[in-house]
């Protein structure tokens, strides 16, 4: 299990910075911070095993900022995005 | 600073000079060479001003007349945390004042104009500005 969360941790850190950093659209940066959080479990689970409470602290505070990120991205923006779309179709029926 | 309201006299008064693609029936935007110009980007997400520089919100998102090339009404975020107990109001567009060249955006009413005043739907957006902002008196009634 150790072993897996070696792997998983990096790589979901590495894809999720792609995926924000690409700036591809609200839904995909939102499934990006979603990935950062796969990533923070991941860390933490490796700093729980490892006694490096650091690390496992770090990734805790992580964890809630990427929640944050979801929501922004993925609540927040997705409803916007549907009122906006609902307003769109409401005059285009005009 | 442009007064947005001027803009809109101005647009209007631009109406004769629009072009009308006779085929497609889609309106030709001039191409105002004398305008300054402001990245759109500017304003997503801009903090915003009321009349006596006190901060008021946040824009949302920008609704616009795509073909007709103008923007109808700001979805002003006002209040709440990261879109907690928010709320948003469609505030027309020619009650901003934008500085062009930095992006400064502030609203011609006094941030009370807003108080108690529910904002919109936020899963079905107007389809129009508010009108009770839209029709707010110079110096919007109060002191």
């Amino acid at each position: 299990m150790e072993q897996v969360a070696g792997w998983v941790a990096p790589l979901a850190t590495t894809l999720a910075a792609v995926m924000v950093a690409a700036n591809l659209g609200a839904r995909l940066t939102g499934y990006g911070f979603i990935v950062f959080g796969v990533g923070s479990v991941a860390w933490m689970f490796i700093g729980a095993v490892t006694g490096q409470a650091n690390l496992l602290w770090q990734n805790a505070v992580l964890l809630a900022i990427n929640a944050l990120g979801v929501w922004r991205w993925l609540g927040l923006r997705a409803r916007y995005d549907k009122g906006a779309a609902a307003a769109t179709r409401a005059t285009t029926r005009k | 600073m442009t007064d947005a309201r001027d803009d809109a006299q101005m647009t209007d008064a631009r109406d004769d000079a629009q072009i009308t693609d006779a085929a497609t029936g889609k309106a030709t935007v001039p191409t105002a060479p004398d305008a300054v110009l402001t990245p759109f980007s500017l304003l997503l997400g801009a903090k915003v001003s009321d009349r006596d520089g006190h901060p008021i919100g946040i824009v949302a998102d920008v609704m616009m007349a795509a073909a007709e090339g103008r923007i109808v009404y700001v979805a002003l975020s006002v209040g709440g945390f990261v879109g907690i107990g928010e709320r948003l109001f469609a505030v027309p567009w020619a009650c901003f004042v934008i500085d062009p060249v930095g992006g400064a955006l502030a609203v011609d009413f006094a941030s009370a104009v807003l108080d108690g005043r529910d904002g919109f739907d936020k899963d079905s957006w107007p389809s129009a500005a508010d009108a009770r902002l839209a029709a707010l008196p110079p110096g919007d009634g109060l002191v």
